[in-house]
């Protein structure tokens, strides 16, 4: 779907919008200048393409399954790759490794192993060993040679940080190359550049990603942003079973399962959309100790617990509906 | 498991600082040993230690490398060069404000 329209009342830009499907989630496109939509539009779908061929691991043809032929040896690979492995493995040390890209066999191993439209809602009971996953600190990466070295039988999995990653990249680049304001939503991970709208970039915060116009369920919330990212994770989508077991696709590395969590929903607002998803991220695998653990870091958070009561930290701002 | 345990098993707190030159390199080695410190490979150590620390290049603080299974992680990995998004820290932003805008974004679980 692509529209454009003039959006709230002390809105005075005329700005445009683009909805479409790709890397297996839903994509929201918004620049300032409507004359620059299709040109925006361009430039993310080539980034994307580009970072599926890359980086899927749902994809036998991609740079990232392509690992598994090197039985531990050194791979030169593509700048694209190695930037989304650094930030990856940034993640991974910024939260003492709760953000780990080397779940990629847990996440095959409790029934994600293909794009999450594919894995079926229900199955057989699985038997899993609890035990840490291999660890980010078994990847090697020469970022100026781009040289990459991942042990034989371990396997990546970027979905944590590469949605996030990929949106700040196009924004900027989109930003760089129109001259407008952009914001690009890639499954909720959001990233802002360029020219701010009057009132800055008005966004939902709620359970699950879903059209704006929509009504939203659960507990939720509209404010505003001008620079940075906003990232949401959430035990709450890409949920299945086996046997009478709930699995979710945010894994504790040190169980190699589903995370245990006090949080559904935990929504970040950062100076990117990377570090914004990596705090959300480990916040819920963190469970309690987030809480204090994001004020330490002085980053606004919206913390939703189980029961959906809502709390926010370090000036995230108490709104309703 | 509760959360007490779950805490017990965390990973430690790694220091950034320590991880901004590559621990392979001969600069890092000769800190390294200009600060007593012996390198090792955690394949060397014992399987609980490699649990905790990988199997990275470590940097450990022990008289020599058999007493390497009782020792603690001090220094890092040779994931050192991988700073391919900037800052040591997660990079904080303006807090986020009210607005009465019609949303143009919805952020959530996908």
């Amino acid at each position: 779907m692509t529209a454009t329209s003039t959006l709230g009342p002390t809105m005075s830009e005329h700005l445009a919008w683009a909805d479409w499907d790709a890397i297996g989630t839903r994509i929201r496109l918004v620049v300032t200048e409507a004359s620059q939509l299709d040109r925006a539009r361009a430039i993310l779908t080539d980034d994307l393409a580009a970072l599926d061929a890359a980086c899927s691991r749902f994809r036998a043809d991609s740079e990232l399954m392509a690992l598994d032929a090197s039985a531990g040896q050194p791979t030169t690979v593509s700048p694209l790759l190695a930037e989304a492995v650094s930030a990856a493995l940034r993640g991974a040390m910024l939260t003492g490794g709760l953000v780990d890209p080397t779940v990629g066999r847990a996440m095959e191993t409790i029934g994600y192993d293909r794009d999450f439209d594919s894995v079926p809602a229900h199955g057989a009971a699985l038997r899993i060993t609890v035990s840490h996953v291999p660890q980010w600190r078994q990847i090697r990466l020469d970022e100026s040679a781009h040289l990459l070295t991942v042990p034989a039988g371990v396997r990546l999995d970027l979905g944590a940080t590469a949605k996030a990653w990929a949106a700040d990249r196009s924004a900027q680049r989109i930003g760089r190359e129109l001259g407008c304001g952009v914001l690009v939503s890639l499954g909720g991970d959001i990233a802002v550049a360029g020219q701010v709208p009057t009132g800055g970039w008005s966004i939902r915060v709620q359970d699950i990603t879903g059209d704006p116009s929509s009504p939203a369920q659960g507990p939720s919330g509209v404010i505003a942003i001008r620079a940075g990212g906003l990232a949401t994770s959430s035990t709450s989508a890409r949920r299945w079973q086996r046997g009478g077991d709930l699995m979710h696709h945010i894994l504790d590395p040190r169980t190699g399962r589903p995370a245990d969590s006090d949080w559904r929903t935990v929504s970040v607002a950062a100076g990117s959309a990377l570090d914004a998803n990596i705090a959300s991220t480990a916040s819920i695998i963190r469970g309690r100790s987030a809480v204090g653990w994001l004020a330490k870091l002085g980053l606004p958070a919206r913390l939703v617990a189980v029961d959906g009561s809502v709390t926010t930290l370090a000036g995230w701002p108490e709104v309703s509906p | 498991m509760d959360q007490e345990q779950r805490d017990s098993l965390r990973p430690p707190n790694l220091d950034w600082s320590a991880m901004t030159s590559s621990p392979t390199s001969a600069s890092a080695r000769q800190l390294a040993r200009n600060k007593g410190l012996a390198w090792v490979s955690a394949i060397t150590l014992g399987a609980g230690a490699a649990g905790v620390v990988g199997a990275a290049a470590v940097a450990v603080s022990l008289p020599n490398l058999t007493a390497a299974s009782s020792t603690t992680v001090s220094a890092s990995s040779s994931t050192a060069t991988s700073q391919g998004a900037s800052g040591s820290s997660l990079q904080g932003s303006a807090a986020p404000t009210t607005t009465n805008i019609a949303p143009v974004a919805t952020t959530g679980a996908s």
